[in-house]
């Protein structure tokens, strides 16, 4: 079944002489319970590839299917309810909110949802003991380290059982240790929940995670990496193909496989 | 010299980047100059200089002038400190690429002189333009209707602008010292100074308690103070009131810091809070409180103050003209040996005298039977004077203030000036008994207690009582005296003719004097009236009291003086009120930025738009309103009791004037969420990572 199509989207910032296209009629689907990312030279449009497909912005051209509904032309209100129930969102920078504990960060768009208090409970459990927070349930988030906020963040995302989960450069903050353990939890719940993610990265061992890798260059599809064998080949087709782009950088991926 | 040119022009690019954003703030202190100026120049204004009786006007403008410049120093202190706040990541920036703390701190003066002496002249233009307004609302306030057209005062330009170039130097040193203490890691790193707390729980629960117990406490302890005790520095009960002030303010500040958060806090875990969606907004709420609770605690002492400060305005109006009508409340009052002399003087001088009524007063030695009798009477035995009903009735028609009389018989009203300062309840007053010297009479029970006296006080030797008319007749005295109330018409009520009876009244030789022996045995006392003095000797009181009173220059004077009290103490508080509201206002808007974030991430998390401003609104109201409306009952009740000691006064002005601080208040809260909408509204999600 699909979870996501994009079809011919375009997207322009700007107007005239600054006018720029960060997307340029793109097109491709995502299957449920994919893993996939997506990669590309700085500045190819991958995040704003992200906000369309995830509410968070319009394109200027073209349709963006989401759950079998197209979003493109929901109104903002229904857009807000539409994000509350199917989408969960993982960013570089967390996006805790600093005046509630870590608790209250998971349980809050719960609360929202109208979920019975004990389903509530069920699912704080079932995730702390997922992504290791049980220590960390009454902290407030600027008593936590980078690695920790991405897990909590990463639960809340999560939280909702949302039939897609997007993240933008979710490890870019973190050191490689707790990065790959963050990834490992990606990897399970992908597995086992079948919750499919779409995942943007510039990073090749990042990318050697998922399943199906998405290449986009100057705002257009380039090409695609699916995984067949093992994740270390599947990192050497990555490295191959970012050379290949240009602009992607080679220099740890001996000590960090 | 190269960098400082440098920085100059930086320096006028950000204040005109955020001029837009302080005007309010801005106005308000060019408010504080135009009154300045116009107060200052009051002192040469010719109308007033050629008023006697000129001190205290003068010194009430003098300290209306200082309070105004203590309250602009500290609104300008406070306004910008949190102007360095909101920049401090800015500032970080600038330190890490390289300039001294020297440079950032006259970068930071420079912008901020721009605005303070753009808020300077402005104030000045506009003290110039008002200046005549101010002059005629002053001497409205004072009953004269006079032109004024004095407007251009060069010492008064002067000395506003060395003052208020003196405040922004002074506020320019501290803001550098901040600037000096900033560490750049803690700027560039803003989650690190967040201020979460750290406190034990323990601690934590220990406080919050310690607020609402704080200002509990010290609402009860009001209650015990006694308010009419002058106020001294030396003096116990003014230092006590001092400490009481203090806990009431320190556990408003508890209040704010710990109490609300932690009720928030315990609220949000709660089931109910889950189910109504309240979480994040009792959160927010909550760390908000926490955030500001210096702000919040201060708007509470500036409402409050001003509240009192206006219910101080209220009450010694009104106290003062019910004093003034307590002792004179006809324009003429006369006793019979002067009556021909005085109403000649005044018609030679061509005014009319329109006759009210005369009454009948016998003066006879007395004693109080019951309880606490000592205590009312202040001795064993004293002279009262008496007067029939039917004399106090017709009194009555023409002295609005006097009380209802209703006399059964064997009863009498008791009516005494140190009523006031007595906490007696009226219950155990009507318990006593008044005997009298004079064998063969009844002992009269008391029907009521009154402050009241017909004619005014000052005609009566000390305590007068209003018994039935058959028993008015029983008592002997020497011959009974008669004084007759007048209107007087034709005549200016401040006349030098008029000052000059009104002087006169007081002078030994035209006091009425009586001695009393006061014997342990009533029936051995006795008075003895005479115009002359008597040899004093240990057993013999002497008491003396006014022939007659007229009201008119009194009254005059009393005007004045209250005119310009009221007038200073109301645009003391509303200025105050306009200048600080404008200064919270600015401060919750600089937080959009911080929130803006929070806000975003919301979104994302799926709350609609609407529903965020709904959440913003619902936030400014309680920040705005919960600091004003605690203000607003401290302050009444503060005066509440002001007034309820002073004999249940009439506190309607006061509740129209709080009124008008509340409006102020929300018109800025109204003005706040408007803008705050605008500049949420203005964030679009997909800006985020940009920003
Ligand atoms: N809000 C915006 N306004 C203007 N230009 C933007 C905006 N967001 C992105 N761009 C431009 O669009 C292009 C793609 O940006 P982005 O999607 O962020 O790239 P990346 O692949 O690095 O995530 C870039 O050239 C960027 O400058
Ligand atoms: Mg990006």
């Amino acid at each position: 079944m699909r979870m996501a199509e994009v079809k011919q989207v375009s997207k322009n910032f700007g107007a005239r002489q600054n006018l720029v296209r960060a997307l340029n009629n793109i097109s491709f689907k995502i299957e449920r319970g994919e893993f996939v990312g997506v990669m590309g030279p700085s500045g190819a449009g991958k995040t704003t590839l992200l906000n369309v497909m995830s509410t968070i912005d319009q394109p200027t051209m073209g349709r963006v299917y989401l759950a079998g509904q197209e979003i493109t032309t929901l109104p903002e209100r229904d857009l807000a309810e539409f994000r509350r129930n199917n989408i969960g969102f993982i960013f570089q920078d967390f996006n805790l909110l600093p005046a509630l504990s870590v608790r209250e960060n998971l349980v809050m768009i719960l609360s929202m949802l109208r979920l019975p208090a004990d389903q509530v409970e069920q699912r704080l459990a079932y995730f702390s003991e997922r992504l290791n927070l049980a220590e960390l349930m009454s902290r407030y988030p600027n008593e936590l380290s980078m690695g920790q906020k991405q897990r909590v963040a990463a639960a809340r995302a999560l939280m909702t059982r949302p039939q897609i989960v997007f993240a933008d450069e979710p490890t870019g903050s973190l050191d490689s240790k707790s990065a790959t353990e963050l990834l490992q939890y990606l990897a399970t719940i992908n597995l086992e929940d079948e919750t499919t993610i779409m995942m943007v990265t510039h990073d090749a061992f990042t990318a050697s995670y998922c399943n199906r890798i998405i290449f986009i260059k100057d705002g257009a599809l380039y090409s695609e990496v699916v995984r067949s064998g093992s994740r270390r080949q599947f990192f050497h087709q990555i490295i191959d193909m970012q050379a290949a782009i240009g602009g992607g950088n080679l220099s740890d991926f001996k000590n960090r496989l | 010299m190269g960098v400082i040119l440098v920085i100059s022009k930086i320096a006028f690019k950000n204040f005109r980047q955020h001029l837009a954003g302080r005007v309010l703030y801005l106005v308000a202190i060019a408010l504080l100059v135009m009154i300045s100026y116009d107060c200052l120049t009051t002192f040469e204004n010719p109308i007033i200089l050629k008023m006697n009786r000129l001190n205290p006007i003068l010194g009430l403008l003098l300290i209306l002038l200082v309070a105004l410049l203590v309250f602009s120093l500290l609104i300008i202190f406070y306004a910008n400190r949190f102007f360095v706040y909101q920049r401090h990541s800015e500032f970080g920036l600038l330190i890490v690429s390289g300039l001294s703390r020297g440079q950032i701190a006259w970068l930071f003066f420079l912008e901020t002189l721009l605005g303070e002496v753009l808020a300077l002249l402005a104030g000045l233009v506009l003290g110039m333009l008002t200046n005549k307004l101010f002059a005629m609302l002053l001497l409205r306030f004072m009953g004269i209707s006079q032109e004024t057209n004095h407007w251009w005062s060069l010492i008064g330009l002067r000395d506003v602008s060395v003052a208020y170039l003196v405040i922004f130097m002074i506020v320019g040193v501290l803001d550098a010292i901040r600037i000096f203490q900033l560490r750049p890691v803690r700027l560039l790193n803003p989650e690190q100074s967040t201020d979460q707390p750290m406190t034990a729980p323990w601690l934590a629960r220990l406080l919050a308690w310690l607020g609402p117990l704080l200002v509990v406490g010290s609402y009860l302890a009001i209650f015990k103070l006694n308010w009419l005790e002058p106020f001294r520095l030396a003096d116990r009960a003014s230092l006590n009131t001092l400490l009481i002030f203090m806990a009431l303010m320190l556990g408003v500040w508890f209040v704010f810091r710990n109490t609300l958060p932690q009720l928030c806090a315990h609220l949000r875990q709660s089931e109910w809070a889950y189910r109504h969606q309240r979480i994040l907004d009792l959160a927010m709420t909550g760390s908000e409180f926490r955030r500001h609770h210096q702000s919040l605690t201060l708007t509470t002492v500036f409402v409050t103050a001003s509240v009192v400060l206006l219910g101080i305005a209220a009450v010694s109006y009104a106290d003062n003209y019910r004093d003034l009508d307590e002792e004179a409340p006809v324009d003429l009052a006369v006793d019979q040996a002067y009556h021909d002399q005085v109403a000649q003087e005044i018609r030679g001088q061509g005014g009319q005298l329109e006759r009210l009524t005369s009454i009948q007063v016998k003066a006879v030695p007395a004693q109080m039977r019951g309880p606490h009798s000592r205590e009312i009477m202040g001795q064993r035995n004293m002279p009262v004077e008496v007067i029939p009903s039917s004399a106090y009735r017709r009194v009555q028609r023409h002295q609005r203030g006097l009380p209802p009389l209703i006399l059964q018989e064997r009863q009498a009203l008791y009516i005494s000036y140190n009523f006031q300062y007595q906490k007696l309840p009226a219950r155990v007053l009507r318990q006593n008994k008044i005997k009298f010297a004079q064998p063969g009479l009844p002992q009269l029970a008391i029907s009521g207690y009154s402050r009241q006296y017909p004619f005014g006080n000052s005609l009566f030797y000390a305590d007068l009582l209003v018994v039935p008319d058959a028993f008015f007749e029983q008592l002997h005295s020497d011959p009974p005296r008669r004084l007759t109330g007048y209107r007087i018409k034709k005549m200016a009520p401040d006349s030098a003719f008029l000052r000059k009876i009104d002087h006169a009244s007081f002078a030994s030789k035209n006091l009425r004097k009586m001695t009393y022996h006061a014997d342990p045995d009533l029936r051995k006392s006795w008075l003895k009236t005479s115009v002359t003095g008597q040899k004093k000797s240990g057993d013999l009181i002497t008491y003396s009291s006014n022939s007659y009173s007229v009201r008119g220059p009194f009254q005059v004077m009393l005007r004045r003086v209250l005119g310009v009290v009221i007038f200073v103490i109301s645009l003391l508080a509303l200025l105050m009120t306009f200048a600080w509201a404008s200064v919270f206002s600015l401060r919750q808007l600089s937080q959009v930025e911080q929130n803006r974030f929070d806000y975003l991430t919301m979104k994302k998390l799926g709350v609609a738009e609407d529903e965020l401003l709904r959440y913003s609104d619902r936030q400014n109201r309680r920040i705005f309103l919960t600091p004003v409306l605690f203000g607003i009952a401290n302050g009444l009740f503060i005066m509440h009791f002001v007034g309820w000691h002073l004999d249940h006064l009439p506190l309607k002005l006061l509740y129209l004037l709080t009124l008008v601080v509340f409006l102020v208040y929300w018109f800025f809260y109204l003005f706040t969420a408007y803008n705050y909408r605008r500049l949420l509204r203005t964030t679009q999600i997909s800006t985020q990572r940009l920003i």
